[in-house]
């Protein structure tokens, strides 16, 4: 359990199901409240539009094929802080998200943790 | 007294008006003739020559009075006795007053033939010695050509010589300059460009044209800069590399460029600055040779690669959560092994499916399901336990193929453990057809078990819990595909309907 992941409410957007899953499960081994997981773009804006409350998010960078930086622009329009996970690296993140957190695909669970943790502090 | 005075004015008009002629002509031909022409009229003889030494003979290359087979055509012989020959050997004038009293040279029939009495040769000598051949001037009566004669004929002679030099060089530079021509006209793999010192297009040869698309009417006079892209515009590209060539000689101009009609044609190649005797840049010369092919060849092989890495850390994502998810599922290691193997060799197949498509195609779902129920080592026909049926270009989109081959892969492995692939008398059936709902082409299958005993009711069925969450749960996330999956009183029925890549939907009607 981490005292900073614990009872905060985090985003999971990741199209790959058993990814998502366990990014769910090592979330809620956490103390989180996982809203989601969503695969789709119009999904995760309809997520968002209906989540009052998100403390942090985590996004896929590519959703079948689609970046996923409409979501991100939305949660920046919000203020939710997020992080990227990517298997492209950063070669196809824009310049305008230099400043957020990125991990690469396959990430180990303690990583995704860190870097959640990091986000929330 | 006033007759000599009249002739020796006649002679300096006639040398000052050849002057003005061989001055503004180009030709050699053309000056020799008037040469010709103008020594007949002063000398008063109506006939004169030029031959030019070729090799051993002298050649009649000009002539006036002179029959047009003689003239460009004959040939002297220069034996050492010939007038001709002392002439040019001496480098002085030889004047037979009458051959018919001639003893001291013997004299090329022609001339008898023609009804020449008197000839005067003056040998034409270029600048720095070298003898370029004679002139000859002859009379049809016995002549007594004077000292005054001799001497005109030797000042002309003396002009004469730079005149014919000058032409020859004009000749040689044009030659050099046709070969320059010549050369980069032929050469249509390669743009070439010269501009002034304002970078503005004076000369557009023909590979510039197909290159570009510009015709040489239409890009003189035009800033070099219409070759630049509009962004390397804006950021002064252009300027730039004019000016590297200005400092440096020369710039290296590697990039893409704009055609006429606006697309665009990428350019290996290079600027040089053209810089007239002091030194002063006149202009710039550009070289540049397409290699759009090369180029976007190397950018399809950058995107490539940085596909292929994202692939394959896709797919180390991929096994990791099916080590996981096995793991979960296992009894004990052996199991997991078993399993896992299983798992990795389904994921492998689909990579072999991949791998073997060309640019644009598709797998198809009719080679998914024969690789998965091969690899089980299900036989398909008439007298087996499996029927297929459904058509065979069925697109699939390949980003589902990974999470369908392991769903099918699960279907067969159970059915080949538990179902109709391991019971006698069991059966199982797999239809699948195409369908087109919400503008987009679906692919429905039915996968149906029967003549299976089935474990009782209320008995957790072994093995069915990876392959039932992917076609329940995963399949549906990943894609938006609806699903069933029941336990009938005989088998396993289970549906699917996926959407599939849009060039089903391309091929269906045109088979319609």
């Amino acid at each position: 359990m981490s005292e900073g992941i614990r009872g905060s409410k985090i985003l999971v957007v990741e199209d790959e199901y058993y990814i998502a899953v366990e990014l769910k499960r090592d979330l809620e081994t956490q103390g989180a409240q996982v809203i989601g997981p969503v695969g789709s773009i119009v999904g995760a804006l309809a997520l968002i539009e209906a989540s009052q409350i998100i403390d942090a998010a985590v996004l896929d960078v590519n959703l079948n094929g689609n970046d996923v930086f409409p979501v991100a622009d939305k949660l920046v329009a919000r203020g939710t802080r997020f992080l990227f996970a990517s298997g492209y690296g950063s070669r196809d993140i824009p310049a305008r998200y230099s400043h957020i957190p990125r991990i690469d695909k396959p990430y180990a669970h303690h990583e995704l943790v860190r870097t959640v943790e990091k986000l929330l502090g | 007294m006033n007759g000599t005075q009249d002739l020796l004015l006649k002679r300096q008009r006639l040398l000052a008006d050849f002057g003005d002629f061989a001055l503004q002509s180009n030709s050699l031909d053309d000056v020799l003739t008037e040469a010709c022409r103008i020594i007949a009229e002063a000398m008063d003889t109506k006939r004169a020559k030029v031959l030019e030494i070729r090799g051993n003979n002298l050649l009649v290359r000009a002539g006036v009075g002179w029959a047009p087979e003689i003239v460009g055509h004959l040939l002297l012989p220069m034996s050492e006795l010939t007038s001709e020959s002392f002439s040019i050997e001496h480098k002085q004038p030889v004047i037979t007053n009458d051959i018919r009293v001639e003893t001291r040279f013997p004299l090329p029939p022609f001339l008898e033939e023609a009804g020449v009495i008197a000839l005067a040769n003056v040998p034409i000598l270029l600048p720095g010695g070298d003898a370029f051949g004679l002139l000859q001037v002859d009379a049809t009566e016995p002549r007594d050509f004077n000292e005054d004669d001799t001497q005109y004929l030797r000042t002309y002679a003396t002009i004469l010589g730079p005149i014919i030099d000058r032409l020859f060089k004009v000749r040689d530079l044009r030659s050099v300059e046709e070969q320059f021509r010549f050369t980069v006209e032929a050469a249509l793999d390669y743009a070439i460009v010269v501009t002034n010192k304002d970078d503005v297009i004076t000369d557009w040869l023909p590979g510039a044209a197909a290159t570009f698309g510009w015709s040489a009417d239409e890009a003189v006079g035009q800033a070099a800069a219409i070759l630049f892209t509009p962004e390397d515009r804006e950021v002064g590209e252009h300027i730039r590399e004019v000016e590297t060539a200005r400092k440096e000689g020369y710039a290296p101009d590697v990039r893409w460029h704009i055609r006429k009609d606006g697309t665009r044609v990428f350019i290996d190649g290079f600027s040089r600055a053209l810089r007239d005797g002091g030194g002063e840049v006149t202009g710039f010369i550009k070289i540049g040779r397409d290699t759009t092919d090369r180029q976007q060849w190397q950018e399809r092989q950058k995107v490539l690669i940085a596909e292929l890495q994202h692939r394959t850390r896709n797919l180390l994502g991929v096994v990791h959560s099916l080590a996981n998810q096995t793991i979960l599922r296992s009894k004990d290691l052996r199991d997991f092994a078993d399993k896992f193997g299983e798992r990795i060799g389904a994921v492998a197949r689909v990579q072999g499916l991949l791998a073997r498509l060309e640019e644009g195609e598709r797998v198809q779902f009719h080679e998914l399901i024969e690789n998965e129920l091969a690899s089980v080592g299900a036989a398909v026909g008439e007298t087996s336990s499996v029927t297929l049926d459904g058509p065979r270009n069925v697109p699939l989109r390949s980003s589902t193929v990974q999470t369908l081959t392991l769903a099918i892969h699960e279907l067969c492995t159970n059915a080949l453990k538990y179902g109709a692939l391991k019971q006698p008398n069991a059966h199982l059936t797999v239809r699948w057809h195409l369908i087109n709902e919400a503008a987009q082409p679906w692919l429905s299958v039915d996968w149906r078990e029967t003549g299976v005993t089935m474990p009782p009711q209320g008995a957790l069925p072994e093995g069915t819990g990876t392959g039932r969450e992917l076609i329940e749960q995963a399949l549906p996330y990943q894609f938006g595909a609806r699903t069933t999956y029941v336990m009938e009183h005989d088998g396993i029925h289970c549906t699917l309907l996926l959407p599939v890549s849009q060039q089903a939907r391309l091929e269906r009607d045109r088979s319609e």
